[in-house]
């Protein structure tokens, strides 16, 4: 049944169009983002959410300046605490070009630092986990740390980033190499990364968080200054105390609104003026925000200056400004770093030595473990006695061939075999001893292949044609065996008779007419022309040829039915000829007594078939003559 | 207790449909928690349709309009009447949403290509599709006998053109159609319309019998699922509240 559109729609319903449902959707959206942002702009100007901010914005300071001591400690700590200034500022950089946080930045900085101990190779890394984070999505942090683990020869987590390399090749690479690899694969990554709109905002982000900072810094200060000897809790109380006065006094502010009608002029004239200069009333607002950050800043120069960090820094003790004892430090961190890396290398190189060691170690005792198993098998089958009784039959087996019946081979044939089985056993004892894998394992196959000889000789079904195939490979070969030279000295006087022959009448002459007195002349004959005449022939040159030689074959061949007709008519003429018909009647009477009996030999098949076959054999015989009468 | 707020669109001429809110709702809790009431609500939709169902049936002309529409042979759909009578009945199963946002919930179908080509035919072009736009095909052939050749015909290009050789085809099938059954605009132009008057409601079979009815089955129609609403509410104490409602 085709479905058509032919319908009368009793009862209908709307359902909402999708159009609608695009429109309500965003709508809701829209309702939820303005609900959000005028709660927002609320709390933004409400007294909570200043004093969140300026707490918020504190604690990005000390979060900063917490990531920002450790680093120096960890460079002071390498020795190398004159290069602090350029780590920061590197970390610094990297934020502004590529967005890497500092909570990403330092603790990658700490890593590489602590394994490579030189601050221009932690830079050269930290650029190259830059593109590989970037290529690869993965956070910066946790590649450095990665790389600083491939460092000192920790491979594994390198396996996550798909560097087309198998866990044995990157173990069996260098840092150096596996470094090359990433850079072919990933240089420029992050640069490219960095001007995506992700990699923007990103930026954008680091960028606003660390003027953050900064402010959050500045605010400290201010804020200690409000605190007075109290410091930070007094602080805090401060922000808090300040939250609270702004709140106040914004209430007092919509009360007056609401309340005086006095303000109402004020509200209505600065209405006039924002709308009149809504852009300089901002620009009025930070006039005078960096009017009085002058003056703070101004009086701040007559406090002294406290050092965030108050460690043991460097200071140069020569003319040139300490360059010599920068450069002696820093090659004394990397001499250090690259002896600990020898050192670790070192270890490895132990610890894959010693698991060699272990490796053979456990092959060599399963080489053993399996010679004692198949020691304890010939062990089962061998009996002193036994050996004992074979020994004295050893020179019988030099006359096997002499053995006059099969009990007596076979006899031969088991001690022959154990005594075999005694000598591997002998064999794999000795190479047990000498601790020799390779002789261990090639004694306890031999012994495994005589105790299978053995288990056939002694085994109740042993067919004697097996034996006997044991004992012709126990026999030993004699070098000339008369017998067989005989055979076949005989068969090659046969071969050269025979060729003799096959030489004799290949040189003997063809029979011809004349030779078979046909009365044709030697040589009188038309040769046959060759192909290359007959291809430069004419085709009616072959063909006058052809029927010239077919016209001389006809004549000989007439000449030949005379000469035949001749010799019959002389036959015929001569006393030989009998005439009466007796020798044909004989032959009747004699074929006729003897009463021919004709076996035909037939399938299982159709009988009238095969006797009309029969019938037609018959019939033909006798159309040719061959058969008289039936 | 249901929201009846009334009938949403005004009741010009036989105006269709009526919108009610809930009736799937109504379907689908009827289904679940009453099924008895729903068995029951589709033997008073039925009953209350039967007429228009009838008389649309009847409208069926027995033989084809041309004699060769019901022969079979080719891509048309083939005239059967018995076949167009059995597929104008009633449906309660839910249609498609329209571009409006409506779908409908009980309807009358004619739901046979045949049927519906009969129902339709000359509602657009009252004197058969135009023949215009022939052009003449050309296609290259090659035979064994005598060799490269062409066969060229002529025909009317694009869906809105009659594609027969005939050039008055599609005006003998409409006169044809007319014949046994007159084309009826169940939603007429009423006195003081203004603007354009649809021609969807225009047919020979479901639409005419619509026409005749006068929206006695409209009203029966909406009687019945008005009744099934009170009597599932009643059977749910009143813990339905929101049943069916005349959309205001």
């Amino acid at each position: 049944m085709a479905n058509t559109d032919i319908d009368i729609k009793i009862i209908a319903e709307f359902l909402g169009k999708k159009a609608f449902k695009q429109a309500d959707t965003a709508a809701t959206k829209l309702n939820k983002t303005v609900k959000s942002l005028g709660s927002s702009f609320g709390l933004a100007f409400g007294g909570a959410a200043l004093g969140y901010a300026i707490k918020s914005t504190i604690k990005d300071f000390a979060d900063a300046q917490r990531e920002t001591v450790n680093l120096t400690n960890t460079v002071k700590n390498l020795g190398l605490a004159f290069d602090a200034p350029q780590l920061t500022a590197y970390v610094d950089q990297i934020g502004r070009l590529y967005g890497v946080t500092g909570d990403q930045a330092v603790p990658a900085m700490q890593a590489l630092l602590s394994v490579t101990g030189s601050v221009s190779k932690s830079t050269e890394i930290m650029n190259t986990a830059l593109d590989l984070a970037a290529s690869r999505s993965a956070n910066v942090a946790d590649v450095a740390q990665d790389l600083a683990n491939a460092y000192v020869g920790n491979t594994k987590g390198l396996n996550q980033y798909r560097l087309g390399l198998t866990k044995a090749e990157l173990s069996s690479k260098t840092f150096q190499e596996i470094m090359e690899i990433i850079g072919k694969q990933t240089l420029g990554a992050a640069d490219e990364a960095a001007n995506s709109l992700s990699g923007q905002l990103a930026i954008l982000s680091e960028v606003t968080n660390q003027a953050k900072e900064r402010i959050g810094g500045g605010l400290f200060e201010a804020l200690g200054g409000v605190a007075g000897k109290d410091g930070a809790g007094g602080a805090a109380q401060s922000i808090e105390n300040l939250s609270i006065k702004l709140t106040n006094a914004i209430t007092g502010f919509g009360y007056l609104v609401r309340e005086i009608k006095i303000a109402q002029p004020i509200l209505v004239a600065a209405g006039i003026a924002i709308g009149l200069a809504w852009a300089p009333w901002f620009t009025a607002i930070g006039v005078a925000a960096l009017a009085i950050g002058a003056i703070g800043n101004a009086m701040k120069k007559n406090q002294p200056q406290i050092a965030v960090n108050t460690g043991k820094l460097f200071f140069p003790g020569s003319g040139d400004g300490g360059y010599k004892e920068r450069e002696a430090a820093r090659k004394k961190a990397e001499q250090e770093a690259i002896a600990r890396n020898k050192q670790l290398a070192k270890l490895v190189k132990d610890q894959a030595k010693s698991a060699a060691d272990a490796v053979k170690q456990k092959r060599l005792q399963n080489a053993i473990d399996k010679a004692n198993l198949a020691l304890g098998k010939g062990e089962d089958v061998f009996d002193i006695d036994k050996i004992q009784i074979a020994a004295a039959l050893t020179n019988q087996a030099q006359l096997l061939g002499k053995a006059t019946s099969a009990a007596q081979q076979m006899q031969i044939a088991n001690d022959v075999a154990r005594l075999n089985v005694k000598k591997s056993i002998l064999d794999l004892e000795d190479a047990i001893a000498a601790k020799d894998e390779k002789a261990i394992i090639a004694a306890t196959a031999k012994l495994n292949a005589d105790l299978k000889v053995l288990g056939a000789l002694t085994g109740q079904n042993a067919a004697l044609v097996s034996i006997e195939s044991i004992l012709a490979g126990l026999k030993p070969k004699e070098l000339i065996d008369q017998d067989n030279l005989d055979k076949a000295l005989a068969k090659i006087t046969e071969m050269l008779r025979m060729l003799g022959m096959a030489n004799t009448a290949s040189k003997a002459k063809i029979p011809t007419s004349a030779s078979l007195g046909s009365g044709i002349p030697v040589g009188d004959y038309i040769a046959p022309i060759s192909k290359d005449i007959a291809a430069k022939g004419s085709i009616d040159a072959i063909l006058e040829y052809a029927d010239a030689a077919s016209a001389r074959a006809n004549a000989f061949a007439d000449l030949l039915d005379m000469d035949t007709a001749a010799k019959t008519q002389a036959l015929q003429s001569s006393s030989l000829w009998d005439t009466s018909g007796a020798l044909q009647s004989f032959r009747q009477k004699e074929s006729a007594s003897m009463g021919n009996t004709i076996i035909v030999n037939t399938g299982i098949g159709d009988p009238n078939a095969i006797a009309e076959a029969i019938d037609d054999v018959l019939r033909q015989a006798q159309q040719r003559g061959t058969l008289v009468a039936v | 207790m249901h929201l009846c707020k009334g009938y949403k669109t005004k009741r010009r001429s036989q105006a269709m449909p009526v919108e009610l809110a809930g009736v799937d709702e109504l379907r689908k809790a009827l289904k679940q928690y009453a099924p008895d009431l729903d068995k029951q609500l589709k033997k008073d939709l039925v009953l209350a349709t039967s007429g228009v169902v009838k008389d649309a049936r009847g409208f069926v002309p027995a033989s084809a309009p041309l004699s060769n529409w019901g022969k079979g042979n080719g891509i048309f759909p083939t005239y059967s009447a018995s076949l167009i009578r059995n597929v104008i009945r009633l449906s309660t199963a839910r249609s498609r949403v329209n571009k409006n946002g409506f779908a409908s919930s009980v309807r009358i179908v004619n739901a046979n290509a045949a049927g519906a080509i009969y129902e339709t035919a000359g509602r657009k072009n009252p004197q058969g599709r135009p023949q215009g736009k022939m052009r003449e095909v050309v296609i290259p052939t090659r035979r064994l006998d005598t060799g490269v050749g062409e066969h060229r015909y002529m025909t009317s290009t694009g869906k809105n053109y009659g594609k027969s050789n005939n050039p008055n085809a599609g005006k003998q099938f409409v006169d044809a159609a007319n014949a046994t059954g007159q084309l009826v605009n169940s939603k007429p132009r009423v006195a003081g319309q203004r603007g354009h008057v649809s021609r969807k409601f225009t047919g020979r079979l479901i639409y005419r019998a619509w026409a005749q009815d006068n929206g006695k089955t409209q009203d029966a129609v909406v009687r019945a699922i008005m009744k099934t609403n009170d009597l599932f509410v009643k059977k749910t104490s009143g813990i339905a509240t929101a049943g069916v409602r005349k959309a205001a």
